[in-house]
């Protein structure tokens, strides 16, 4: 099952269901013509690219390549307690806070007290220096929360 | 004429000069750190111009492209790593000029190269794109929605290792362009009930979320703190003047890559990826002394470094013109066209010529300016490119995205849709499915849907129905465009793979 050209499909194929659901209620024909069309030429070359690849006559290829899943979970993990909990706690403090957990867990040699700390102060400066730039320079609107 | 003073007075004030410095120096840092492509510089960048007046926030964008793909000379040169994917080519000569103790003569050679080729691409864009826009202005809804068709063909470039697949992320695209508010009609399509959904999927954050989050995630997998060994470089008085005398005295070399460069830019789908691989081939045939090619010649750095920079006005050709990004860097600034309320085509010419014309000139000033700029940070960006971490690196690009995506409408779900779509994108990463076609699919879909039900609508009214679409001779010749744009890359290969056999079976 770990080949790229079947799971790709499946994915696209079930995406195509997912859609196709959506699209059965009340939408006039204007609406309809075109994504109905994409749905079709999306499904058409999934299922082709499906039956391609299981009637090629030899087994399909074991080609994608198990990258670190827990790192990589863990990171977009951390990515959505980010966008949580900065509209509740506040920008800056969640993203010193956030920034110094993913930097624990990218780099196993920040894992020390001491070079934690100064890695967060780092974090700390440069951070408030994005902030200030953001808000009052470019005077981009950042989530405010109970702190900041 | 007066549109286009007034649009080059603009960009010649102070508060304008010195963004656009300040972009030169980011686009140069950007395209100089590997992992970070001149792409993803841009689309981080974006949600920042919001809130500046529209050719400010243009000319920004436009000194951070030129710049980026000139800076992945720098870690190409120095670590033997091209920075973006436009300077691979730069690497077969740069690289060994750099072990020679000559990395800042290569660093010379590739600054005075990409000006000079920056500058030709620009004065292209500026001659072609007004004529080319008159003719865009004849168009209607079916020459529209074939433009649409047309562009979308770049995917068979794009996608030259499984064409379905690529086939299948242009699809996705069109999928997700089409949730939210019908362009004709005005139903609600794709929202699996969420209202924050009817206006449609936010591009920018969308981008941002495709072509950043992927990046950073295999940049993390890959290693935390990966450090390049420094070398010397080699500076030393009176070099620069000693080494632009020898650019300059390649008078051909940089005319015929200068003139690859762009016309490659113009073709939908090669970018400066192509452009610098097809300049070097070109500059080793037409050499007197091919077999020195790879062991440091400067001739190589000359091809490469021109032909790469020429493609940004190329590439800015069908964007401004027909709407149609060549590049996925180009797909971005059409992003950033949209936020400034500007859309792509014909119509920046007619009705936005101030801005137009300054955005062009902008960019010339940018090319100039990444001169001294580039020259001047040579030395620091050699400390960034051997030793920044992947640690401060990462979680800085993840910080961007957010606020970025979060910037353009103050909507906490853009940010959510940047995630989702990030983590579409990685999982497509590791099927092997290119993002550039799914936001290429996301950007053209619009254009695509739009021609097309008004085009039925008037086939319709005329009584000939999709008959419309084949029968106006302008929709012909778009036809054959899009055919031979979409065979020409199986008979390019096909014919490829018969010289080799020829020359195999020769030798």
């Amino acid at each position: 099952m770990r080949n790229s050209d079947i799971v790709s499909s499946v994915l696209v194929l079930a995406i195509v269901a997912i859609f196709g659901l959506q699209l059965r209620s009340g939408v006039t024909f204007f609406g309809l013509v075109f994504p109905r069309a994409v749905l079709w030429g999306l499904g058409l070359s999934a299922a082709g690219l499906l039956v391609a690849t299981l009637v090629r006559g030899q087994a399909p290829k074991k080609d994608i390549e198990a990258p670190q899943l827990g790192t990589v979970f863990l990171v977009l993990l951390l990515m959505a307690v980010w966008i949580v909990a900065m509209n509740w706690l506040g920008f800056y403090v969640t993203s010193v806070v956030v920034f110094g957990l993913q930097m624990l867990l990218i780099d196993p040699n920040a894992r020390n007290p001491k070079a934690f700390i100064r890695s967060i102060v780092g974090v700390a400066v440069e951070l408030a220096v994005f902030y200030v730039a953001f808000s009052t320079l470019l005077e981009v609107p950042l989530p405010r929360g109970i702190l900041f | 004429m007066s549109s286009a003073l007034s649009g080059i007075a603009s960009i010649l004030t102070p508060t304008t000069l010195l963004l656009m410095l300040g972009g030169t120096v980011m686009g140069l840092i950007a395209g100089a750190l590997p992992g970070i492509s001149a792409t993803m510089a841009v689309a981080l960048l974006v949600p920042f111009t919001f809130s500046m007046p529209p050719l400010q926030g243009l000319a920004l964008l436009g000194a951070i492209y030129m710049s980026a793909i000139y800076g992945g000379s720098f870690s190409a040169i120095l670590i033997n790593t091209p920075g973006t994917p436009s300077s691979i080519g730069t690497t077969f000569d740069g690289y060994p000029m750099a072990k020679q103790g000559r990395g800042w003569e290569a660093i010379i050679v590739a600054t005075v190269g990409s000006v000079i080729g920056g500058i030709f691409g620009v004065i292209a864009l500026a001659f072609l794109a007004p004529p080319l826009a008159k003719v865009a202005l004849k168009f209607g809804p079916p020459e529209y929605f074939w433009v649409a068709v047309f562009g979308l063909t770049i995917i068979a470039t794009l996608c030259s290792k499984s064409l379905v697949k690529g086939i299948m992320g242009g699809l996705l695209g069109l999928l997700i362009g089409t949730v939210g508010i019908a362009p004709i009609g005005g139903d609600v399509r794709f929202t699996f009930g969420m209202p924050a959904l009817q206006g449609g999927v936010e591009l920018v954050g969308t981008m941002i979320g495709l072509f950043c989050l992927p990046e950073v995630l295999a940049m993390i997998l890959e290693g935390s703190d990966k450090r390049y060994e420094r070398m010397d470089i080699g500076r030393r008085q009176g070099i620069l003047w000693e080494v632009t005398k020898k650019v300059l005295a390649q008078p051909q070399n940089l005319l015929r890559s200068s003139i690859i460069g762009t016309v490659v830019g113009i073709i939908p789908g090669a970018g400066g990826s192509i452009a610098n691989l097809v300049s070097y081939n070109e500059a080793m045939r037409a050499s007197k002394h091919p077999e020195k090619f790879g062991t440091g010649l400067i001739d190589g750095v000359i091809a490469t470094e021109t032909a790469n920079n020429a493609t940004v006005g190329g590439g800015l050709i069908p964007l401004l013109t027909l709407g149609v990004p060549g590049t996925p860097v180009d797909a971005v600034i059409y992003a950033g066209l949209l936020i400034h309320g500007l859309q792509p085509g014909a119509r920046l010419f007619t009705h936005f010529g101030d801005i137009t014309y300054g955005f062009i000139f902008s960019i010339f000033v940018a090319t100039v300016m990444m001169l001294p700029v580039g020259l001047l940070l040579g030395n620091a960006l050699h400390k960034l490119v051997s030793q920044l971490s992947v640690r401060i690196l990462a979680p800085s690009i993840m910080f961007l995205s957010i606020i970025g995506s979060y910037a353009i409408r103050n909507n906490i779900m853009d940010v959510w849709v940047m995630l989702a779509c990030g983590t579409l994108g990685f999982l497509l990463k590791i099927l092997k499915v290119d993002p550039a076609p799914v936001v290429l699919g996301l950007v053209l879909g619009p254009l695509a849907e739009q021609g097309f039900v008004q085009g039925l609508l008037i086939g319709r009214a005329q009584g000939i129905g999709y008959g419309i679409f084949f029968t106006r001779p302008v929709s012909i010749l778009l036809i054959v465009m899009t055919v031979v744009s979409l065979v020409w890359p199986f008979v390019s290969a096909w014919s490829r793979k018969r010289r080799e056999k020829g020359a195999g079976a020769n030798a």
